[in-house]
């Protein structure tokens, strides 16, 4: 919380069109032409484009459909997550030669701390140059880069000179760098709260470091004290390596809206079956689970449970999902995407597992197979044997080797 | 809209549905609560005033019975209403309903323009059972929710343990109320006489969620009198004075209880009641937080309380009791053995034990009006 002392040296490293360019590097005819990675043609987005295809306004998170009409003669291609994950590792690999203190953002982004690298390869800017020449040398992509004081002010340079640049912000020259920015771009300004900073006044970063604290926290609340300290280029977050899983989840955006509750509980299961293998494959319960429900007017809400044990079993997490569902206007208005998610991950500690707390129905001996329901008390040890179970067939079958039979004919 | 209510009699009925409007704003409507003056919206048919919360498993309705000058109904955010309810001025308020579902309370020279919802949005209140209402003392119903609610489980993933059960007995003669709760580790049965039960639960058994039983419970919380309760297959519904409130039913199945009732605990203890809470509660204290583990020493004609925090220290107290038997030492949630304790009001409490490992019943030393089934904990 409060601010270290340590004065830090934070590298802020972004792969210029990651996707887009792990694809001309498999495939070097497409290079020098417009190549847009992204969902299917009639509802995916656009994940990545390259710099070619972005001059004709194509970039992520527009819809495929849009991308197509803006740019007809563009190479259009599915996403190939496993292989931008392999490209990524290696260059994950180039990044901590030079400190363990990497804080990946996503594959293709990534916040390095080297103050304490400094004596072993040199001033920072010089490990920026090294990164990005062993990066371009060994894997044939190019990676730009910002240096600065805090992890803010670095992203942000980062972007600056893209694609294949560097940007160094010299310590104590934070304002000046960010003051003829346009708010914007700082973290957590979007649209609604653009517009409130607009009353006041306010366009760049430089005009909401000149407002007095007091005017913006009136103004935003908290959330206004934190982008002031922003834009006086304030950042104390720490680069956290190996940063902890907060949530795990799935979500589908489908081909066309689903107004149909049957069809909207069927995708809710597989949504749900699919998060819980993937947290038992990591060994987590999740306390909380999340529904998340877009319409098809793009509006997002969620809506959340957390309970005092946590849960991995796809049919606990789609019971919960299925109330939660019931909480939103899901089958009144069309739905474009459902998604789940788990998080609050470790549970309470002494509850159940572990505290010496003997049950008073479950391990009784029931005669007969299969076992009879009552005492009506869902045995969570059988729920887990069966899991493992289920999950070592789909290790050997794949993920259709079982599931549920409400999803069996989907093919 | 447009009625003039004191305002203490305003604030009251308020007060009286905050519980069970939904505080999360998952629905906005269900934040809300419906208000309806009409020429039979007050108590029995007579003019006044109703108000509704719901959070869909729970519907309260209160009436007051007062002059309406114009009929109309409006969904108001609730937690607001009730903030402005307290803090009006002693005297008499005006509701008036503006265009728009704003609506303007005035009180005193106090005066305040509160937006709200259509009440065409309020979900359909749930239909009042056909049958004849069975009635029964509303004291008689509280002590059996007292004994009893403790024991459900609030983890709702464990859906049939998150209800309580309702059941018809017949003993000797006598019909009786029982309720049951349980949350896989502990269970408690109750029993009340009622006569005339048969109307309402004949052969059925209804499980009915905790929060609901409670909410149904804070009826008698207005003083003594009866308590009206009828049910469908949906729903309990239960009114007493201009209040009614109406409970989901739990559809899941509840655990054969009588299956773990133990019948061959031969070890017997009988021990003061206030003592033994006093002693459990001191020995707490220094008990490891949320397992809340205490140790029972059975030897002799005393019982040993006693508690080991690895961290913290560790506490003991003994107190003297009637025992038979070699010694025996058990585990358990301290917190368990409080809540069945608070459900007996003897003096002497009786334990009936088999050893370790095995379930423990906690009733009163004379009388079978209450009984509860604890498992113990293995303390390492």
């Amino acid at each position: 919380m409060a601010s270290s002392p340590r004065e830090k040296e934070i590298i802020h490293l972004d792969m210029d069109a990651f996707y887009a360019s792990v694809e001309v590097l498999d495939n070097p005819s497409l290079k020098g032409k417009p190549v847009i990675v992204g969902g299917g043609m009639k509802r995916g987005v656009v994940s990545a484009a390259s710099y070619e295809a972005r001059k004709f306004g194509v970039h992520s998170s527009i819809p495929m459909a849009k991308a197509r009409r803006l740019c007809s003669h563009g190479v259009f291609l599915p996403v190939r997550m496993e292989r931008y994950k392999e490209v990524s590792d290696r260059v994950f690999g180039i990044f901590r030669r030079y400190t363990p203190l990497v804080e990946p953002v996503s594959l293709d982004e990534a916040f390095l701390d080297v103050t304490a690298s400094v004596r072993l390869f040199g001033p920072p800017e010089e490990i920026a140059r090294k990164i990005r020449a062993e990066v371009r040398a060994e894997t044939g992509l190019t990676v730009s880069a910002g240096f600065a004081s805090s992890k803010f002010v670095a992203k942000i340079a980062s972007d600056m000179n893209k694609p294949d640049g560097l940007t160094v912000v010299p310590r104590g020259k934070e304002q000046e760098f960010l003051g003829p920015l346009q708010v914007g771009r700082l973290w957590g300004v979007g649209e609604a709260t653009r517009s409130a900073l607009a009353e006041m006044g306010v366009q760049t970063i430089g005009d909401l470091a000149g407002v007095p604290e007091e005017a913006v926290v009136r103004k935003l609340g908290k959330h206004g004290a934190h982008l002031h300290r922003l834009a006086h280029g304030i950042d104390d977050r720490e680069v956290e390596p190996e940063r902890e899983i907060k949530s795990m989840g799935r979500e589908e955006t489908f081909d066309e809206d689903l107004l149909e509750i049957l069809a909207l509980r069927r995708e809710l299961l597989d949504i749900a079956t699919r998060t819980a293998a993937r947290l038992r494959s990591h060994r987590l319960k999740g306390r909380t689970v999340t529904l998340k429900v877009k319409y098809s007017d793009f509006r997002l809400v969620t809506r959340e449970v957390t309970f005092p044990h946590g849960i991995d079993d796809g049919g606990e997490i789609f019971r919960q999902a299925l109330t939660l569902l019931e909480k939103t206007e899901a089958g009144k208005k069309p739905v474009r995407l459902l998604g789940i998610y788990l998080s609050n991950f470790g549970g309470e500690p002494g509850r159940d597992e572990g505290s010496g707390q003997i049950s008073l129905f479950g391990h009784r001996p029931q005669p007969g197979f299969p076992a009879p329901r009552a005492p009506g008390v869902r045995d969570s040890a059988r729920t887990a044997k069966l899991n493992e179970a289920v999950d070592r067939i789909r290790g050997k079958y794949g993920e259709k080797g079982a599931r549920p039979g409400t999803l069996a004919e989907e093919d | 809209m447009n009625f003039t209510v004191d305002r203490d009699q305003f604030e009251g009925i308020i007060a009286r549905i905050q519980g069970v409007a939904e505080r999360r704003h998952t629905m906005p409507i269900l934040s809300h609560t419906l208000l309806t003056a009409g020429p039979k919206a007050g108590p029995t048919g007579n003019p006044g005033l109703t108000v509704v919360a719901s959070d869909l498993e729970i519907v309260i309705r209160c009436s007051q019975a007062l002059d309406v000058i114009e009929p109309g109904s409006v969904a108001l955010p609730a937690r607001k209403l009730f903030d402005i309810a307290k803090v009006l001025p002693k005297g008499s308020v005006t509701v008036v309903a503006r265009e728009g579902n704003y609506v303007e309370i005035s009180a005193g020279r106090g005066h305040f323009r509160l937006a709200g919802l259509g009440s065409e949005e309020f979900p359909e209140m749930p239909e009042k059972p056909k049958g004849k209402p069975v009635a029964l003392d509303s004291e008689t119903f509280r002590k059996l929710v007292d004994c009893v609610s403790a024991f459900a489980t609030g983890d709702e993933t464990r859906y049939n343990l998150s209800g309580i059960l309702l059941e018809r007995q017949e003993e000797e003669g006598k019909t009786l109320l029982r309720m049951v709760a349980t949350d896989g580790h502990r269970l408690a049965i109750a029993d009340a006489e009622v006569p005339g039960l048969g109307g309402l639960l004949g052969e059925r058994r209804v499980l009915v969620p905790r929060k609901g039983l409670i909410e149904i419970r804070k009826l008698s919380d207005g003083g003594p009198g009866s308590l009206e309760l009828s049910a469908t297959d949906k729903f309990l519904f239960a009114g007493k004075g201009d209040t009614e409130v109406w409970v989901r039913l739990l559809d899941a199945e509840f655990p054969d209880y009588l299956q773990v009732v133990p019948k061959e605990n031969r070890v017997i203890a009988n021990v003061p009641r206030g003592a033994f809470h006093e002693v459990l509660k001191r020995v707490s204290v220094m008990a490891p937080e949320k397992v809340n583990s205490v140790r029972l020493s059975f030897s002799g004609k005393q019982l040993e309380v006693s508690t080991t925090s690895p961290d913290l220290g560790e506490a003991r107290d003994l107190l003297p009791i009637e025992f038979e038997g070699a010694p025996v030492t058990v585990g358990f949630n301290g917190r368990y053995l409080q809540d069945a304790l608070g459900g007996i009001s003897e003096d002497t409490v009786r334990m009936e034990l088999k050893d370790e490992v095995s379930q423990v019943i906690i009733r009163p030393a004379s009388g079978m009006n209450f009984l509860a089934i604890i498992m113990p904990m293995r303390i390492l």
